[in-house]
This record gives structure tokens, C-alpha cells and sequence, in this order.
């Protein structure tokens, strides 16, 4: 085999194939743009990746991304929402939707993954503990699970609200049913059970 | 390239690329299938709970001849068990049984008896039937299924009935040993009586009836662990560990 004629470039087009939802085109297409029409966005692109790690870490107390605050300091979230409400997801891009729309008014705990037999994820393995030591420690008077809804999302709701029942505080979950602009025929029947379940007066 | 449909239940999916999934199914009367699930993680997919473990859907799919993946071109959904987003045990135990065929099933493996397994125990775990137990149950009918029911009628040395104390059972040739024939076996397993009768009660019985037995708790995990050894000596399959960690009382 032929040494490349241009292993930068070859070596540039990988790296960027590693990135979810780049193919070998689009990676090489993303090479070519900063080679030739946007040559300060390389230089810009790499700073700001290399200075992702240093900077961002995760909060000790509900394992949100902080940046620069790591290393056993809160984050902004914990240290200026009300401490009574703690709204359970699943990764930190879930605390960045929640924010989108509207946000919650308590603070955040990120489990980093669910409970997932299938795929040998246990309880022991997520920041569970830190969940209950939070609930025991703290004045929580309400856990809002706003986990992903599919079977191990809701394995892991039934699991936490039996494990934070019991300390006294009000579990309560995300409402399920309909999305907007979509039409009842197409929904499935559990969709539509739970919508019926969750139905409300008008 | 044909084109195939058949009844299904999903055994497990995982993520492929940004809005797809993987899906691996045990059919009908295709064995286990592997198929891409074309953009069912978008939002204006129609899918919805059809590709959720356990779920049992009417599946089309195209698949080159001597290939191991197929592709989804239709999902309509026939049932879902509903019991088992509600509770968390009948979750964990059907997710043990999902992933007992995905291990011990190859690729276009599988017949209809492990199709109707299966059913037959999701529609116990619907039925709110006591879990505890259910696992040896469904392991036992499934060496039955693959043709590998071990004997329990008789000491395989004197060919006596075995009486009522603890007694032998020889892994590697599947057959038991009473306690009045003491010689060693290369590979064996205590079984109590109780064990003994219930796990030959099980065998006896067809796979719709299996979940209407009743044994000691305590017999479970002696039914269970000679089922395993059983199954990993002569199916070549390792099962998954058992989480030790059991859910939180109620």
C-alpha cells in the first residue's frame, strides 16, 4: 500500500468522523471548509475543544456540568434554587431541555444513566445514593422525575419512588400523553392509556 | 432481496446513529432477528412503545440472502404488557428473560416453542403471578424447548426412586444420583427433595400451564442454579450474572 500524499488531512477527516452524525463525507467536507474558505475557525474550533475538559466538570452535589467550579464547589443551580424541589433526569443534556422549556424552580439531579437489566445497568451504578443522601440530608418536600419515557426510564421511576417514598417526601413524574400536533389514530395504545390515565378537568 | 413479515417480541434495542436503533426481536417462525430501525428515535416517528423491550408488534422487514441484519420497513403493535411498566419486579423479571433467549439464541435462531415461552411468561408476569420462582421455571422449559430436559425420575446408579433426602445431579450428563450411591461426580449439584419434585413437576407440565405451580420460595434459587449449570454446560452459553441486588421491598 502507498504511503497518503496527505496524512493531515486524512487524519483531520477521521477525527471528525468520530463525532455523532458525521459520515466520511461530511467529514471531509467540514475539512475542506476550514482548509480553504475558514482557515481562523480551525485555529478557534481546536482552542475551544481542548479547553472543554479543563473547564467543565460535574458538580459534586447533582452532578451537573459546571464550568470552572468543580472540585467539590456547588453549582450555580444548587446554590440559588429553592432546595425544596429536585428534579431527577437522566443525562445533563436532559437539564438543558428542562431549561429551554421554562425550567423547573428547584434545583437538578442528574443520575447519569437509568437502570437498565438488559444492558446490566444496576442502581449501584448511577449517582442514586447521592439522590437519597440529598433527600435525607436536605429540606426536599417534593422529587419530580422527569426521566425519558421508555421501559428502563420507567423501571428506574418506579424504583426511586420506592426508595424515596419512604423518607417522606411527594415523588411525583412528568405527565405522559400526546404530542402536540400529532393525531390520535396514529397513537399507540399505551400512549393513549396513559393519556386517558392523565387526563384532567378542563 | 426478500421481503418478510412475522409476529415479534422485542428482545432488546440499542442506538444506531443519531435517530435509529437496532432492534433484536424473536419471531414467530423466523428465530431471532437483528434488524436496523430506520429513524424510530425521531420525534415524527410512529413507532412509539412497538420497539420497547417486551413489546410484541407485527414486523416487515428486507433481508439480503446471507445477511445477519435486516431492515424494518413496517412496525404496527399488538400488545403491550402494561403490568410491566407499572411494577418494578415483573420489569426486572421479564428484562432477565428477555436477555436468557438473546444469549442462549443465535441469529435466525429459535422456534416457535421459544416464541410461545416467552409469551406464555409475559402473560404470567401481566397476570400479576407471584415472581419469585418464575425465573427456574422459565430456564427449566427452556432446556425442555432446546431438547435438553434433564432426567429426574430415577438414581441414574441404582435406578431407584430418589427418597427424601438431598441428592446429586450430574451436570455433565444430566441425570440424578440418590444419596445412597455415594461415587463422585465430576461435576455435580445438592438438590433437595422438594427441589427434585417441583423441578420434575415443571417438566412435566406444557408451557401454558407451567406458571400454575407452587413451590417453597427457598427451592428457587437451587431450581435456578442447576438450570444455569445445565444449560451453560451443554448450550455453550454463559448467561448474564445475576444482580444480587434484589428490589426494594414493599
Amino acid at each position: 500500500m502507498q504511503p497518503s500524499r496527505f496524512p493531515a488531512i486524512e487524519e483531520c477527516i477521521e477525527a471528525f468522523r468520530r463525532l455523532p452524525g458525521v459520515g466520511p463525507k461530511s467529514a471531509q467536507r467540514i475539512v475542506f471548509h476550514l482548509l480553504g474558505k475558514d482557515p481562523e475557525a480551525a485555529g478557534k474550533i481546536a482552542a475551544s475543544c481542548e479547553a472543554l475538559h479543563e473547564k467543565v466538570g460535574l458538580c459534586d452535589t447533582c452532578s451537573m456540568l459546571v464550568e470552572g467550579e468543580a472540585g467539590g464547589v456547588d453549582c450555580a443551580v444548587c446554590g440559588a434554587r429553592d432546595p425544596s424541589v429536585i428534579c431527577v433526569v437522566e443525562e445533563p443534556a436532559d437539564v438543558f431541555a428542562v431549561e429551554r422549556a421554562g425550567g423547573v424552580v428547584g434545583r437538578y439531579h442528574v443520575l447519569m444513566g437509568v437502570i437498565s437489566p438488559l444492558d446490566g445497568v444496576e442502581p449501584e451504578d448511577l449517582t442514586i445514593a447521592n439522590l437519597i443522601e440529598r433527600v435525607k440530608n436536605g429540606e426536599v418536600k417534593e422529587v419530580i422525575l422527569a426521566l425519558n419515557p421508555n421501559m428502563a426510564g420507567e423501571g428506574t421511576s418506579l424504583y426511586l419512588a420506592q426508595v424515596l417514598k419512604p423518607l417522606g417526601v411527594r415523588v411525583t413524574q412528568l405527565a405522559h400523553g400526546l404530542p402536540i400536533g400529532s393525531h390520535l389514530e396514529y397513537a399507540d395504545e399505551m400512549t393513549l392509556t396513559r393519556s386517558l390515565e392523565g387526563r384532567r378537568e378542563l | 432481496m426478500a421481503i418478510l413479515s412475522d409476529e415479534t417480541i422485542v428482545l432488546g434495542a440499542r442506538p444506531y446513529s443519531n435517530t435509529s436503533l437496532i432492534v433484536t426481536l424473536l419471531t414467530k417462525g423466523h428465530g431471532k432477528l437483528r434488524l436496523v430501525a430506520k429513524g424510530v428515535r425521531s420525534a415524527k416517528s410512529r413507532v412509539g412503545v412497538g420497539l420497547e423491550p417486551a413489546s410484541e408488534s407485527h414486523v416487515e422487514w428486507s433481508q439480503r440472502g446471507g445477511s445477519d441484519l435486516g431492515t424494518m420497513r413496517k412496525c404496527e403493535t399488538t400488545r403491550v404488557y402494561q403490568r410491566l411498566w407499572k411494577d418494578y419486579e415483573a420489569m426486572q423479571v421479564a428484562s432477565r428473560f428477555l436477555k436468557i433467549l438473546d444469549v442462549v439464541l443465535g441469529v435466525r435462531e429459535g422456534e416457535r416453542a421459544h416464541y410461545q415461552l416467552l409469551r406464555t411468561s409475559l402473560e404470567a408476569l401481566e397476570k400479576g403471578l407471584d415472581t419469585a420462582g418464575m425465573e427456574g421455571v422459565f430456564l427449566l422449559m427452556l432446556l425442555k424447548t432446546m431438547g435438553l430436559g434433564p432426567g429426574l425420575d430415577y438414581c441414574a446408579a441404582c435406578e431407584k426412586k430418589p427418597g427424601g433426602e438431598t441428592a446429586r445431579f450430574d451436570v455433565a450428563t444430566g441425570e440424578l444420583r440418590c444419596a445412597r450411591c455415594p461415587e463422585p461426580l465430576a461435576r455435580e449439584m445438592r438438590l433437595r427433595a422438594g427441589a427434585v419434585a417441583a423441578m420434575r413437576e415443571i417438566l412435566g407440565l406444557t408451557p401454558d400451564k407451567c406458571y400454575s405451580i407452587r413451590f417453597a420460595g427457598s427451592l428457587g434459587s437451587e431450581i435456578i442454579g442447576c438450570a444455569e449449570a445445565f444449560l451453560q454446560y451443554h448450550g455453550g452459553k454463559y448467561l448474564p450474572k445475576r444482580s444480587g441486588r434484589t428490589p426494594v421491598s414493599r
